[in-house]
């Protein structure tokens, strides 16, 4: 049974480029901050061990590219995903609004069952800047949050640490609850997206 | 019985023989000989020590608890050591174990030991005293390990049992005396009561014992048989029992290494004996012993008991000098400490079986044969240490790479071996070295794999292309550039040459700024001195041109989608490569503001400018280019294929669609060779010629690339392939980032210019732009590919692992190296292609039916090859 196996919760970073995603990453994991970041290219992964509900799990949170040019490299790093974050800059407009677009392609490639269920979580990055610079409001991206299904909403500094680490909690617990629900309702889950996985690479 | 200690342990011994039906010697053996516990009071357990002889004429030091031998049995042994003089060759049944030892819970027997006489480093004795009435001795182990001290309590023998007017021999003393009947027993002058067993000529001269040939009864032991009560023998005689010191100075010759050991030595011999000098000293020691012949024998047969046995506190209260090795030998920490690396030795062999291998890693047989029942109960029971065997994922990604490390050791070593051994049979200096770019790897995985291509035998290809050797030199010097070149500035030498030499070798770094502008296509080939200087100018021009065109426009500034790319820009080129000091300093004020408040400086400023300046030209077509100035098409990189250009250009600018992530990566370096920002510019544009199908949106450029790479992967390597496919990885989106900005982020930057200006010299595989854009990047991939491939296929089991390790290489990879393996590889390719050729050939010279069986190589691996194989279909 699913307590006594060892659980593997996989996250998705996703958003705008820029927006802070491996910032978040790395101070969530390591407790560092740097604005040294290079542009993240393809995908990469850290992983973190927490305690969950008082479960031990193992989290790979994956950090992938913010330009959109690059989605199509998704299918391979969000298949088996327990919780996608998307992430934008509440000192940058655009980045919020891509957020509509960011969660359509992640349900469309990661294909998830039940994607009206699928946990997803939202965090307004970047919230030590200056007030005046700040273009979307708590109220505006809540709403947003409301409307797709009650996400739930972070406001964070990764520059700062500022509530990286709750937003994080929160992440851990909804995958989990994600990767548990996904055992009971399908005991022996059969891949049909492996084909639609191989339109990109080796077809030989 | 088989519960008996000693049985067990002959039966270790003996494994070889398994001859269990001979029976062992009982040489020597004596009761009450205690052991302290911590569950027998005070007195301790007790125990017959005894020297065996087993049936392989190899001896024993022994100590069984009492409690561990039955009734009938223990007769016999009391008999034997009542005898007095015992007769050594009666024989004695091995002792068995009664069913009822089976079914306690406290085993006696766990505390039995028994070491080979070849194992024992020394003894230290401490003889019975007035007020100590059981002297004990300890017994130290080649190792470093102590046994447990032994008490030797006489009390209940002398009584009737010595020879009257003799007195009671002490039962350490019988022991030594038995002892010194099988080995060699040299005491200290240094360490009184230090006992060296077999010593080496080292180890005899560092403690002052070694005398030219010492007797069998040597006075140094004599002298203790003859007073082993006296209280003071140790601290009062010890002087005049030894021999001068002096003397053995004169009449030992003295090795180098043991000179300095034996000042130290004799300084300290007079004073008193620190623990810290006796440790010095044992480390000279043991160097010197571990290196002697005869001492191969190490094995050491215990039955590992409590932790208490042995551990310094037990010995709290006795009076006697620090003993040197008392303090750092707790025997199960060592055990385990030892075992830790088994475990990740053994582990590193298991890690591939199975996916499940490391979690289920104290379940598995190897783990259960490294580690004693114990150890693995408290490991299971240890919430800590069950979390560090769980890890499985990063367990392995780590595994991989400690074992990547031992490898690219050796690898180095054996290169430096060839290398030395190239020199000394003076070939000539024509840098062909005959390296094996992949010698290191293991040729049998080849023996079960078949290709794609059917018939033609991998191990055969594998055994040829061991001739195959690659063809790296020195880089172009400025003097041999300039040779290059007439009177009037124009090369006089062929373009193809200077390609090659460029692509043997790279570039000095101080004529890159020249050499780049002919391979980025800024400089026609056939170009004279004076054409050069009139193109910068016209140069310069066409670019400002270009930037006035956003520069100046404000109507331009205001549009949403330039200022969206001047956002994406600012953005990148703000973290591109600040560690460089070309684009480190904070002059000037990020004026961007957006990007984390770091400064900015003149070099990231024309970063920008250049790449708002491309975003112009990208966005224009060809024609258009060209009527903004005469010269533009002309300066078009020449080494595309004027078809390709006709074919490609019409629908560039559409695909592309301005600033794309990673186009800061490939700015950085050509614009800090060129110094400027005209130059910059144009050499990019270059650049961007050979990489931009990377970044349509389409990423036909990426697909095509990684299909091709693919496709390399399964006809060099099946079991690579083979591999990636289980590992559901043949997508290599793990090699994604390499070939989008060509290697930029994995290697360092002085290595990337010398890796980009390989690649730009195209010098194999020219033709087929079109279909790959550019191609020996592929080979440099299947080189890196193919130097990690055996630990990939080792430890890394699944996508994630793959990427994860793939990743982590960056920084880490030798790139003189990856270019020798790459033209190695290229030409394996090659040599593949010429063998279905000639095989194709056969068949259709034999029969026409069997085309469909023929061996192909797939079309884009033909492409990749500078000349298409011959075909005889057509």
């Amino acid at each position: 049974m699913a307590s006594r196996k060892k659980v593997l919760l996989k996250v998705i970073i996703l958003g705008e480029s820029g927006v802070g995603k491996t910032s978040l990453m790395n101070q969530y994991v390591n407790k560092k901050f740097s604005n040294q970041y290079k542009a993240t290219i393809g995908a990469d992964f850290l992983t973190k061990e927490v305690l969950v509900d008082d479960r031990l799990v193992t989290m790979q949170i994956w950090d992938t590219a913010g330009q959109e040019r690059f989605q199509s490299l998704g299918v391979a790093f969000y298949r088996g995903a327990d919780c996608c974050v998307l992430v934008y800059d509440v000192n940058n407009a655009k980045s919020f609004e891509t957020l509509e677009s960011w969660r359509d392609e992640f349900l469309i490639q990661a294909s998830p069952r039940g994607p009206e269920n699928f946990p997803f979580v939202v965090i307004g990055n970047k919230i030590d800047m200056e007030e005046s610079k700040r273009m979307i409001s708590q109220k505006r991206a809540m709403a947003w949050c409301q409307s797709k299904g009650n996400i739930p909403y972070f406001e964070t500094s990764a520059k700062e640490a500022i509530n990286v680490e709750q937003a994080f909690q929160t992440i851990a617990k909804n995958a989990l609850q994600q990767e548990v629900e996904v055992e009971i309702d399908f005991p022996d889950p059969i891949k049909i997206d492996s084909d639609t996985s191989k339109d990109f690479g080796c077809a030989c | 019985m088989e519960n008996d200690p000693l049985v067990a342990q002959m039966e270790d011994l003996e494994l070889e023989q398994s001859n269990l039906f001979a029976q062992p010697k009982l040489l020597f053996t004596r009761p009450k000989v205690y052991v302290e516990t911590s569950t027998n009071g005070k007195e301790g357990m007790p125990g017959f020590m005894s020297l065996i002889e087993t049936t392989n004429y190899e001896h024993i030091l022994s100590w069984t608890p009492e409690a561990a031998i039955p009734g009938l049995d223990q007769d016999s042994y009391v008999d034997i050591s009542s005898e007095g003089e015992h007769d050594s060759s009666r024989f004695v049944a091995p002792p068995r174990t009664p069913e009822a030892l089976r079914s306690r819970s406290f085993h006696p027997s766990d505390y039995a030991v028994s070491v080979p006489l070849q194992s024992i480093y020394s003894l230290l004795v401490y003889p019975p005293r007035i007020k100590d009435r059981q002297g004990s001795i300890i017994i130290n182990l080649i190792g470093g390990e102590s046994l447990p001290a032994f008490y030797f309590h006489d009390d209940g023998l002398s009584k009737g049992k010595g020879l009257p007017g003799t007195p009671p021999t002490w039962g350490g003393q019988d022991l030594l005396n038995h002892l010194e009947q099988l080995v060699e027993v040299v005491g200290s002058a240094i360490e009184p009561g230090v006992y060296l067993v077999n010593a080496s000529r080292a180890d005899k001269i560092n403690h002052g014992a070694a005398s030219p040939s010492l007797p069998a009864s040597s006075p140094l032991l004599s002298g203790v048989q003859d007073h082993p009560l006296r209280e003071d023998s140790l601290t009062g005689e010890h002087e005049s029992l030894y021999p001068d010191i002096s003397c053995i100075n004169q009449s030992t010759s003295l090795s180098s290494i043991a000179a300095p050991a034996l000042d130290t030595a004799t300084s300290t011999a007079t004073g008193p004996i620190t623990v810290e000098g006796m440790r010095r000293r044992r480390s000279l020691t043991e160097s010197s012993r571990s290196n002697s012949p005869g001492t191969g024998h190490r094995q050491f047969v215990s039955t590992t008991g409590s932790p208490s046995i042995g551990s310094p506190g037990s010995f709290s209260g006795r009076p006697r000098t620090p003993l040197p090795f008392e303090n750092h030998i707790d025997p199960l920490v060592n055990t385990v400490k030892e075992m830790r690396w088994n475990i990740l030795e053994r582990f590193s062999q298991v890690a591939r079986f199975s996916r499940d291998a490391a979690t289920n890693i104290l379940d598995h047989p190897i783990t259960k044969q490294i580690l004693p029942p114990h150890v693995q109960q408290r490991i299971q029971e240890s919430e800590a240490a069950k979390r560090v065997m769980d890890d499985y994922d990063s367990a392995r990604v780590y595994l991989a790479k400690w074992a990547a490390t031992v490898a690219d050791q050796s690898d180095k070593e054996r290169r430096e071996v060839q290398e030395m051994d190239r020199l000394r049979q003076g070939s000539s200096g024509t840098g062909s070295h005959p390296t094996r770019g992949r010698s290191g790897r293991r040729i049998n995985d080849y023996e079960d794999e078949e290709g794609p291509l059917g018939a033609f035998n991998v191990l055969d290809l594998e055994t040829e292309c061991t001739m195959i050797h690659h063809t790296r030199t020195d880089p172009l010097s400025p003097m041999d550039w300039f040779s290059f070149f007439d009177d009037q500035g124009r090369l006089k030498v062929s373009e193809a040459h200077v390609r090659e030499v460029v692509f043997r070798g790279g570039i000095e770094h101080d004529i890159r700024i020249e050499v780049w502008k002919f391979f980025l296509g800024i400089y026609p080939w056939d170009s004279t001195e004076s054409e050069r200087v009139a193109l910068r100018v016209s140069k310069a021009e066409e670019y400002y041109a270009l930037k006035r065109e956003w520069f100046d426009d404000a109507s331009v500034q205001e549009d949403e989608a330039f200022l969206e790319q001047k956002l994406r820009i600012e953005k990148d080129v703000h973290r591109t490569d600040r560690t460089i000091s070309f684009f480190a300093s904070e002059t000037l004020p990020n004026f961007s503001g957006d990007f984390t408040g770091v400064g900015s400086n003149e070099n990231l400023e024309l970063l920008k400018d250049i790449l708002l300046t491309y975003n112009v030209w990208a966005a224009k077509s060809p024609s258009d280019r060209a009527a903004s100035t005469d010269k533009a098409p002309k300066s078009l990189p020449s080494d595309g294929s004027a078809a390709g250009a006709a074919l490609s250009s019409p629908v560039e600018p559409n695909l592309l669609e301005g600033y794309v992530q990673g186009m800061s990566d490939l700015l950085a370096p050509v614009f800090a060779v060129m110094g400027d920002e005209v130059m910059g510019f144009w050499a990019f544009v270059g650049l961007m010629e050979k990489t931009k199908k990377n970044f349509y949106r389409d990423q036909v450029g990426m697909q095509s690339q990684l299909e091709t790479l693919c496709k390399m992967i399964q006809v060099l390597d099946p079991k690579l392939y083979k591999h990636l496919e289980k590992c559901e990885a043949l997508n290599l989106f793990f090699c994604f980032r390499w070939l989008l900005i060509w290697f930029k982020r994995e290697f360092e930057w002085v290595d990337i210019m010398r890796l980009w200006e390989v690649l730009f010299s195209d010098h194999l595989s020219t033709q087929f732009q079109l279909f790959v854009a550019m191609a020996f990047q592929l080979f440099v991939a299947m080189a890196v590919l193919d130097k990690q491939r055996d630990v990939m296929i080792d430890h890394l089991q699944g996508f994630d692992e793959i990427l994860k390790y793939v990743n982590d290489l960056s920084m880490t990879i030798d790139l003189e190296e990856t270019l020798q393996n790459a033209e190695i590889l290229y030409r394996r390719l090659e040599h593949v292609a010429d063998k279905i050729e000639a095989k194709r050939r056969g068949q259709s010279a034999n029969s026409d039916s069997g085309t469909e069986a023929n061996p192909e190589l797939p079309l884009t691996l033909r492409k990749l090859l500078k000349e298409t194989p011959p075909s005889t279909c057509t």
